[in-house]
């Protein structure tokens, strides 16, 4: 059936329809909470948070062609609360060893996946939220301005420096012969 | 180097690449979770509805800085809260149940248990406290009771309880938990209470969202009587009460595929027709959030509409009728392609604050217009990502809203001027209503 008729189904407390929502989502949802937080078990929390709330609030979605928008935000906010409730304990600065480097092969413009990671890892949360966001889920701009409660323009300008900062980080590991380093969280913030 | 523009065409890619999704173990966790969990109901703005709460609500905590203040300062403010208190718990006159008051307590959940706050001095106080899960605070139109309901049966059921605004006099309305209760409202004598819910599978061939037969009973507040049933119909979406007295209740309902609206009297008799039972709707917003202005001549609601050039054609423009019957007819005419909907008319009756969702924009925002249509449309308050519900104060001077997008667990105060919203001074669950009490004389 097309999502839409899913979606007002399930809108109607159709749990079978919902359970074919969540099906055709939850694997985007939970790469895009695992990228965003770096943890799984976070990440699943967080996912889980999303679902419930979009079953419960789902009746109240008004424009159900924005389906997947909304379930995007709900995840994404349920992300960095997350994140606001590991703030409230004592600050932690989590030292991960990460993986030797291999060399990106940008002659055919491909990311190297390792040098990536290692850069998303020194990112802020609320960094990597914003190029999740964007780069991965495919959410305009507005509205990504709007899930992390910043300025458009704001918005703009921080996804263009983060997105700056990921390319020159990877073309400076990519360059850089050295053994990796533990990289304390927030290292590019 | 890779080039800006081609670094983040890949960077998608690699971040597929990266995460690996994959469909994860816990969603059969996460489905079995949602199918106990009730759905909020699509017309959840305004203050008669009965959300299901399923976040950990957060502990009450003092928004005033009280170490910080001086003590004369906190005497002051424990005499004003003392004041505060007393007025809303010994009243001496009562209101008219329709119409302007003045502002009183505001009933609030937190931690299942039901609190009453004062906004002017920030204090709170447990109404009903205990092991129960109790929610969905609803003061009587004279403001001295304040009706909730408690979750029985593993929350699979639901009791309604009525109690005294000083926290006595606990009672018990529901003669028996009841399944499926979707909305409940007083009458303005406050001895009857109005009980609708929802009863048996759903109809066949219903297409739209409320595809159960519904009930709508009336019972005596006191206890130990039983429920009379003084309407049955398909679709209903809640009650109002016609003001100025109560006369009649109004709702909706599904007539043979489509939408009518209706009213009858608490007893059952004198049932009409408000608007005959010619709307078709593919979705499911006709003749909701029902509102009265306070003389109870005209009534508003959502309407979908078939005129593309109001909006997308299914959703939704703010529509008000003659309460005596007649053609339906716009009432805020914002520029092509915005939605307007979930109305509710001041006290005072002179506003109407309702949704001002313009197309592609990622937030909507409480908009404020005259309730004859003139003048300016003011948008209040806070851009909201998601769903929100709303309530007039009594005094009609501001907008208490709750937002849904976040889980910060906080109602805004909105100025209907379109001036600066303020957060209350406490956290609560997502329930709101605010008491009435008798204007100073």
């Amino acid at each position: 059936m097309h999502q839409r008729g899913l979606v007002e189904r399930a809108q109607r407390g159709d749990h079978d329809a919902f359970a074919a929502l969540a099906g055709a989502a939850i694997a985007r949802l939970d790469a895009a909470a695992r990228l965003i937080l770096r943890d799984p078990e976070l990440a699943r929390d967080a996912v889980q948070d999303a679902m419930l709330r979009a079953w419960r609030d789902l009746p109240t979605l008004r424009d159900v062609d924005r389906f997947d928008g909304w379930l995007h935000r709900l995840t994404v906010n349920a992300c960095l609360d997350q994140l606001r409730r590991r703030r409230r304990r004592p600050i932690e600065v989590e030292m991960t060893t990460l993986f030797a480097p291999s060399t990106g092969d940008f002659s055919r413009g491909v990311i190297d996946r390792d040098l990536l990671d290692r850069a998303l890892q020194g990112l802020e949360p609320d960094r990597r939220a914003l190029v999740v966001l964007h780069s991965y889920l495919g959410m305009p701009l507005p509205e990504v301005a709007a899930t992390l409660g910043i300025p458009l323009g704001t918005a703009k300008s921080r996804l263009h420096r983060t997105l700056e900062l990921l390319r020159e980080s990877v073309a400076f590991e990519a360059d850089d012969d050295r053994q990796p380093e533990a990289v304390p969280e927030g290292r590019f913030a | 180097m890779m080039s800006t523009d081609r670094f983040d065409r890949e960077l998608g890619i690699a971040l597929g690449d990266l995460a690996d999704p994959q469909v994860p173990d816990y969603l059969t966790d996460i489905l079995g979770q949602t199918a106990d969990l009730r759905q909020r109901p699509a017309w959840a703005s305004i203050e008669r509805w009965l959300p299901m709460e399923i976040t950990t609500r957060p502990i009450l905590r003092p928004s005033l800085p009280w170490r910080q203040l001086a003590l004369v300062a906190a005497l002051i403010a424990l005499v004003v809260a003392a004041v505060a208190f007393y007025a809303g718990t010994h009243q001496t006159r009562l209101p008219a149940p329709f119409g302007p008051a003045a502002n009183g307590l505001i009933p609030f959940v937190s931690n299942d248990d039901i609190y009453v706050g004062d906004v002017a001095s920030g204090q709170t106080r447990p109404l009903v406290a205990g092991p129960e899960t109790d929610w969905g605070p609803v003061t009587s139109p004279d403001g001295t009771r304040v009706a909730f309901a408690r979750g029985v049966a593993g929350m699979t059921l639901t009791d309604m309880y009525s109690v005294r605004i000083d926290g006595s006099d606990l009672r018990r309305i529901t003669p028996e938990p009841l399944d499926r209760l979707e909305w409940v409202a007083w009458l303005p004598s406050g001895d009857r209470f109005v009980l609708v819910h929802q009863v048996g599978d759903p109809v066949h061939g219903c297409s739209t969202m409320d595809c159960f037969l519904t009930r709508i009973d009336v019972v005596d507040v006191a206890g130990g009587g039983h429920l009379k049933t003084v309407a049955s119909a398909v679709g209903v979406h809640g009650v109002q009460l016609r003001p100025p007295d109560g006369r009649e209740l109004t709702y909706r309902a599904l007539v043979d595929g489509k939408w009518g609206l209706f009213a009858v009297d608490p007893d059952g008799g004198a049932a009409r027709t408000i608007v005959a039972p010619t709307a078709l709707a593919p979705m499911d917003f006709t003749f909701i959030n029902l509102s009265y202005s306070p003389d109870g001549r005209r009534l508003f609601f959502n309407q979908s509409t078939d005129d593309a050039s109001n909006g997308d054609p299914g959703c939704c423009q703010l529509f008000a009728v003659d309460a005596d019957g007649g053609v339906p007819y716009k009432v805020v005419h914002s520029e092509s392609g915005v939605w307007d909907g979930d109305p509710v008319v001041s006290p005072d009756g002179r506003w109407v604050a309702f949704w001002h969702n313009i197309p592609d924009q990622p937030t909507q925002q409480v908009a404020v217009a005259a309730t004859d249509g003139t003048g300016d449309v003011i948008l209040t308050g806070p851009a909201l990502a998601g769903g929100a519900h709303w309530v007039w104060s009594p005094d009609s001077t501001k907008i208490l809203m709750f937002r849904n997008d976040t889980d910060a667990d906080q109602a805004y105060l909105l100025d209907p001027a379109g001036g600066p919203a303020t957060r209350l001074p406490w956290t609560s669950g997502e329930d709101l209503d605010w008491q009435r009490v008798a204007p100073p004389s």
